[in-house]
């Protein structure tokens, strides 16, 4: 890995925040994440003084609205880098700077950014807006303690759905570098997030536990804070799986993008 | 620097297609070069491959002796011009030139100062999906000037400008040669060189066939010579054929002449009284020594119309 060319970076951001519609796309993924969220908690309900009630993981519960943020996530950083390839932009970068490694390295680095950062605000905010609406929808002592976000295990599983957010970004720029169109390249990853929860319970768990081992989407993992001795995966190795495909996603794309003519 | 971009044995292919073969040719500074030969003839090719987006199959091309990629802040060498359009429709003009400053350590200021070169300044904060070809063109002329590079490459800089802005460029091209820049532009029609270029590349089909100064590729086109009107026809044909010329006739009272310069057709034709109505001597044009040059190397040539009669 060659160094990082902070001006190139630098170059990156403007590129990314000069776009208008980046902000406003930003705000928006933000506000369905949260808005979902809150809509599964306040649906929800419970009844925990009745037996066998109390091993639901309200810490997940509060942040489902992942599974329309990690689509948007996919679906944002593919965009990104498939709009400056048909757009030709592509050329002034590589005319600009010709290290394509460097190029490459600076995109991965701002988008990280703004969808670490992005998704912390989500992950914080659904958090705090869920606790009171499950509270409210019987999730209460004795069956479910309080919680706070300052908690170990909130802490985990509010920072590492913003990391698995940022694996995903990070697979969405390398997979949209590789494919060069947006559409095929979201179509695919969205199939690869979505079909593991979607076949997982008509699939015999011979089946449906390596698909939630091995894709992606192991990293939802890391949002759990009750110890569930049945989980396909740990918190830390789900992550880690979600990162080793963005890592050897961009492996590729730099692989391709260093030799393909532009 | 002696030589500002030396193409040395460059090939190039598509699948079966050759897209260039064995390309070769320098650009010097100082000067305009113009780059012409019809669509399809690898212009675009060679620029990307200078400017190392493109691989060649074999040989190189250099850039003051180095290859491009090798260059550090290269824009601060070499300013190029793509295609215009491509810019993110959603990007503000200014912005457009703000990363492409940044990405070579380039002050913001002179964003500002190429703006103004270039005439949009009011444009500046300008969306560029709402820009015309002409204010594309301009913005690409701007981006290529950020790194105030002692080499231009601009590819059909001329396309979408309207008269004005032809001219401007013509102007501003010159003087950017006059301050001993190397500024090579493509074209593929050799009438917008005419007044631009003092030297030219002239490739077809990925080869080179001409590497020519714009005087010299003039004179190497046979003179097409003197057309002349006169009432007395016969006889002045006669006269001018007993004078060493070669006469044609054409339609009408016109007569065709080469092997006699002007004067001398004028003073025979004076001086044995018979009259003359016109007397036209054709240049040679650009456009026929072009042609030409490259007949044989159009990709899809149109087959020859004859007129009836």
């Amino acid at each position: 890995m060659s160094g990082v060319d902070t001006a190139v970076v630098r170059a990156e951001w403007t590129k990314l925040r000069s776009l208008p519609g980046n902000a406003v796309a930003v705000v928006a993924v933000v506000a369905l994440t949260v808005g979902l969220s809150a809509f599964m908690c306040a649906v929800g309900h419970t009844d925990a003084t009745r037996p066998g009630q109390g091993d639901d993981d309200v810490v997940v519960n509060s942040l489902r609205g992942v599974y329309i943020g990690q689509i948007a996530v996919v679906a944002f950083a593919v965009g990104t880098v498939a709009a400056e390839l048909t757009t030709g932009v592509i050329r002034t970068t590589f005319t600009a700077v010709p290290g394509r490694r460097a190029v490459a390295v600076a995109k991965a680095i701002t988008l990280s950014g703004a969808v670490l950062a992005s998704g912390l605000a989500t992950s914080v905010l659904s958090f705090l807006v869920c606790q009171p609406l499950l509270h409210a929808s019987g999730f209460r002592p004795p069956a479910y303690p309080i919680v706070a976000l300052t908690e170990p295990a909130v802490v985990r599983a509010v920072t590492g759905t913003a990391l698995y957010l940022t694996a995903l970004a990070v697979l969405g720029l390398a997979a949209g570098a590789i494919a060069r169109h947006a559409a095929p390249s979201i179509t695919a990853l969205a199939g690869l997030l979505l079909a593991p929860v979607a076949l997982g319970s008509f699939l015999p768990n011979a089946l449906a536990d390596p698909l939630q081992r091995y894709t992606p989407i192991a990293g939802l993992a890391i949002q759990r804070t009750v110890h569930d001795a049945s989980a396909p995966i740990g918190p830390w190795s789900g992550l880690g799986v979600t990162w080793v495909w963005a890592l050897a996603a961009s492996a590729v794309a730099v692989w391709v993008i260093e030799r393909r003519d532009v | 620097m002696d030589v500002a971009i030396e193409v040395e044995r460059v090939t190039k292919r598509y699948g079966a297609t050759l897209a260039l073969d064995a390309l070769y040719f320098a650009v010097r500074p100082g000067l305009v070069t113009g780059f012409v030969g019809p669509n399809g003839a690898g212009k675009s090719t060679t620029i990307r491959i200078i400017l190392g987006l493109a691989a060649p199959d074999d040989g190189r091309a250099l850039v003051g002796g180095r290859a491009y990629a090798t260059l550090d802040s290269p824009l601060r060498h070499v300013g190029a011009l793509l295609d215009a359009t491509a810019t993110h429709p959603g990007r503000r003009a200014a912005d457009h030139l703000v990363w492409i400053a940044h990405s070579n350590g380039i002050a913001r200021r002179r964003v500002d100062d190429v703006l103004e070169l270039v005439g949009l300044t009011s444009v500046a904060r300008k969306r560029t999906g709402g820009f015309s070809l002409g204010m594309a063109q301009r913005l690409g002329l701007a981006a290529a000037m950020l790194g105030d590079p002692p080499v231009l490459l601009l590819d059909e800089p001329v396309n979408g400008l309207d008269p004005d802005g032809i001219r401007w460029l013509r102007g501003f091209l010159r003087a950017l040669a006059a301050e001993g820049r190397a500024v090579l532009v493509s074209s593929h029609l050799m009438s917008e060189l005419e007044d631009t270029a003092d030297h030219l590349i002239v490739i077809g089909r990925g080869r080179l066939l001409a590497d020519t100064s714009m005087r010299d590729l003039l004179m190497a086109v046979p003179a097409t010579g003197v057309s002349l009107r006169t009432p007395d026809r016969a006889a002045v044909m006669h006269l001018l054929a007993n004078a060493g010329a070669t006469v044609t006739s054409s339609r009408g009272d016109q007569l065709v002449v080469t092997g006699l310069v002007p004067g001398r057709i004028a003073e025979l034709v004076a001086g044995h009284g018979y009259h003359l109505d016109e007397l036209v001597s054709h240049r040679p044009s650009l456009e026929d020594a072009y042609l030409q040059l490259t007949r044989h190397a159009v990709d899809y040539p149109t087959s020859r119309i004859e007129a009836p009669g």
